[in-house]
């Protein structure tokens, strides 16, 4: 099965618009990078179509090519210090995340992104290890040793969030 | 994590209708300028849930193992002097020798895929032929030479992998998974069940991060007895507990082991004890096992493997594997160590199946422990060619024509002259590569009221397909059009006036090799005269420097590979041949790889 439709782009956005928002926040955790990197990801998909097989090879592809920006946006942070940030985060405070969701996203977006990208496709998305590492081009025991470095850093950032706040 | 909290306040997070209102916006209007664009997933093929059943589905598990082994692209296969340029970063109408790009989608009525025509095509022929990069890169280097007395003769590549395991045929049986949490009771009963009845260790090296070298230690199957072995949270617990006991019993307390056997008894009492060194599951899909982590310091490692064995000879060596005798239901280990450079020591590999009988290797002494070996180096041998038989018969039967497709594209030039390009196709798919063949190909000039047919010539980048265009219709004067090496250019060019089909695309990277660098690959494949797919793989170094190894191999349309050859640094190191063959009977005279691998095929459709 071929995906043929006249604008590709458009119908991965409507399809899969809030999945890259999602993914792209949980690199970058503030909306506003969150949106930027997505329209970036979408607007390189107009630019340049791609031939996709069905809409999960769509997913991935989209997946893809979130995280990679995402890293390269990690990169652009590192290198201004996240000074632009101070202005963000009014779309979150006026979201209720849930019980511990805020700290949750906020750990998760603060892990490098190898770490935050294998934690999103494998706990939001639901891929499996071997899916996860067909996506961004690792090979399984990578995948695997990368989830588990992941999860260790983050249980490590969520308590000592805890005991901070204790 | 709580992987629920962490779900719901996610989804909190949606486009506003701000966003979703500018987005539709612009990707409405019309693409402004064609950009280079790398990201590329060739196909996910989402896991359907697990199933203990499929844990003892080697194909499978062979899929997994040797699907992890990448390969990417190899720049030098291309003939030296003759450019290659893609269509990438070209406009439309450009100059007088037009390529014109023209995607499937512009168009939305003239270009299209036969839906009538159009197979639920798998894309799992690339196992196989990840599977044969595997092979022509890490276990070609051990050459069945006697099967009857199990002998391999072992070949030293530069291009060895830093994950051992994935690599070696033994683990193709690692069936590995990492299920969830809420599995662990489903997963707990298959521990009493005869499907649980194999299970094998492995050393296996992650990436090297900072101080640590990252260990996984896992078992395939929860054991027999299950008393060994109990899933537990709290992972780093754990390994810390892990690391604690290997250390302190090969360390403390203990005179230096000074033999091997020595070392097979700090091993066997450590990992294989009556105790637990650690458990726990790791979360996933698909495939399982249990995996148990270890995270070694660099400094203690050298500690400890200098204890065990002369570290200098090792130094020397670069390499040195020990096969470590195992104890009850499990037959062996393997400790496969190697030093990167003077400081760092990595630890490849521990399995439970011994796979060289070479000099080089420290087999264990008494007769029991080379019996025990002997038998599952056979098993592994078995196991191996099985295998390669059933991935190839179940792989090959989804290799298929994917359907027609016709493209008609009308741009202008720079100079407004108005050209329309049309053409007609099949399109191919093997290994992930698409190939379309070009039926028909026309194109025509209109320019100051009068419309001309011209020449032209199309190809397909695996998203475009380009057209070109010059004076004489012969060969073009753009260098795209002759970048493809002749072999690959479709052998019917001279057939049809559209006569350029032949592509390559990039599958996947290869690992980082032991020593550093990404190592890559590149695969063709294209047709020949009697529609046989020729496939060719190839490495190259990290210097761009000419291809380290070469596997060309020929499938004939009845699923038959009639030829192959393995080259390494210019150097034929393996060549079969079979000229005349009949289908599922390979001539007698073939060497035993090829009766294993040239086998009946479900016969593809083109």
């Amino acid at each position: 099965m071929n995906i043929t439709t006249h604008n590709i782009a458009l119908y991965a956005f409507e399809k899969f618009g809030n999945t890259v928002l999602r993914a792209a926040y949980s690199h970058a955790g503030n909306m506003t990078e969150a949106e930027d990197i997505t329209q970036d990801v979408f607007l390189k998909l107009h630019e340049d179509p791609v031939e996709f097989n069905d809409d999960e090879h769509m997913k991935a592809w989209l997946l893809r090519a979130v995280i990679n920006r995402c890293r390269n946006y990690h990169k652009s942070i590192r290198a201004r210090g996240r000074v632009e940030l101070e202005d963000s985060g009014l779309y979150e405070q006026t979201v209720d995340f849930g019980d511990g969701g805020r700290e949750l996203l906020e750990a998760v977006s603060s892990l490098p992104p190898k770490y935050s990208s294998v934690m999103h496709l494998y706990y939001y998305e639901g891929y499996t290890i071997k899916e996860i590492g067909q996506i961004i081009g690792k090979n399984e025991n990578t995948v695997s040793s990368l989830l588990q470095r992941a999860r260790k850093k983050l249980r490590v950032t969520l308590e000592e969030e805890d005991s901070y706040e204790k | 994590m709580k992987n629920n909290n962490y779900k719901k306040a996610l989804e909190k997070i949606e486009c506003s209708e701000e966003f979703r209102g500018k987005m539709t916006e612009q990707l409405s209007r019309p693409a402004a300028v064609k950009s280079e664009y790398s990201d590329s997933v060739s196909t996910v093929e989402r896991a359907k849930k697990p199933s203990i059943l499929r844990y003892a589905a080697f194909s499978t598990a062979a899929c997994l193992a040797f699907a992890a082994v990448g390969v990417g692209i190899y720049q030098n296969m291309k003939p030296s002097g003759e450019e290659l340029t893609s269509s990438v970063g070209t406009t439309a109408g450009s100059d007088d020798n037009t390529h014109a790009i023209a995607t499937y989608e512009t168009t939305s009525n003239a270009n299209k895929v036969d839906s009538a025509e159009n197979i639920d095509f798998s894309r799992n022929i690339n196992n196989i032929l990840n599977n044969l990069i595997a092979d022509a890169f890490e276990l070609g280097d051990y050459v069945l030479e006697d099967a009857s007395e199990m002998k391999y003769k072992r070949y030293t590549g530069t291009c060895r992998t830093e994950d051992f395991a994935s690599v070696m045929p033994m683990f193709t049986s690692l069936n590995y998974r990492h299920p969830g949490d809420e599995e662990l009771d489903a997963l707990l009963k298959v521990a009493e069940s005869d499907e649980a009845k194999d299970h094998y260790y492995e050393f296996t090296d992650h990436e090297l991060d900072g101080a640590d070298i990252n260990v996984i230690f896992r078992k395939n199957l929860i054991s027999i007895n299950g008393k060994n072995f109990v899933p537990a949270d709290g992972e780093s617990e754990y390994f810390n507990a892990a690391w604690e006991k290997l250390n302190s019993a090969i360390t403390t307390d203990r005179a230096t082991p000074s033999t091997a056997q020595e070392m097979i008894d700090v091993t066997i009492d450590t990992l294989n004890g009556s105790d637990p060194v650690v458990a726990t599951y790791w979360e996933g899909g698909g495939q399982f096992d249990r995996a148990y982590g270890f995270e070694f310091d660099k400094a203690k490692m050298v500690e400890i493997i200098s204890k065990l064995r002369n570290v200098k000879e090792w130094r020397r060596a670069k390499e040195s594997e020990i096969p470590v005798l195992g104890q009850g239901d499990v037959s062996a280990y393997i400790l496969h160590i190697a030093y990167e450079d003077d400081s760092d020591v990595r630890v490849l590999a521990v399995t439970s199946i011994g796979i060289n009988n070479s000099n080089d290797y420290h087999v264990p002494a008494d007769e029991a422990g080379k019996a025990i070996i002997k038998e599952v180096r056979q098993e592994l041998d078995k196991l191996r060619y099985t295998s390669m038989e059933k991935l190839i018969e179940n792989e090959m039967k989804d290799v298929r024509v994917q359907g027609n497709i016709s493209i008609k594209e009308t741009v202008k030039d720079k100079n407004g002259v108005e050209k329309t390009y049309d053409m007609t196709g099949k399109l191919y798919v093997i290994g992930g590569i698409e190939m379309i063949r070009c039926v028909t190909a026309e194109g025509t000039v209109t320019a100051n009221g009068e419309t001309k047919p011209v020449k032209i010539k199309c190809g397909y980048d695996g998203a475009n397909v380009v057209f070109y265009e010059n004076a004489d219709g012969d060969v073009p004067t753009d260098s795209m059009a002759v970048a493809v090496p002749d072999r690959f250019v479709s052998p019917r060019k001279d057939s049809f006036v559209g006569n350029y089909s032949g592509y390559y695309e990039e599958i996947c990277e290869m690992r980082k090799s032991i020593n550093a660098g990404e190592t890559s690959a590149q695969i063709y494949v294209t047709f020949d005269d009697n529609d046989n797919a020729i496939v060719m793989m190839s490495t190259e170094g990290t210097s761009g420097s000419a291809a380290e190894k070469v596997i060309e191999f020929t499938i004939t349309k009845t699923g038959l590979i009639t030829e192959y050859k393995k080259t390494e640094n210019g150097k034929v190191m393996t060549e079969f041949k079979i000229n005349s063959i009949e289908a599922g009977k390979p001539d007698k005279n073939s060497p035993e790889f090829l009766k294993e691998i040239g086998i009946k095929f479900p016969e593809p459709t083109w």
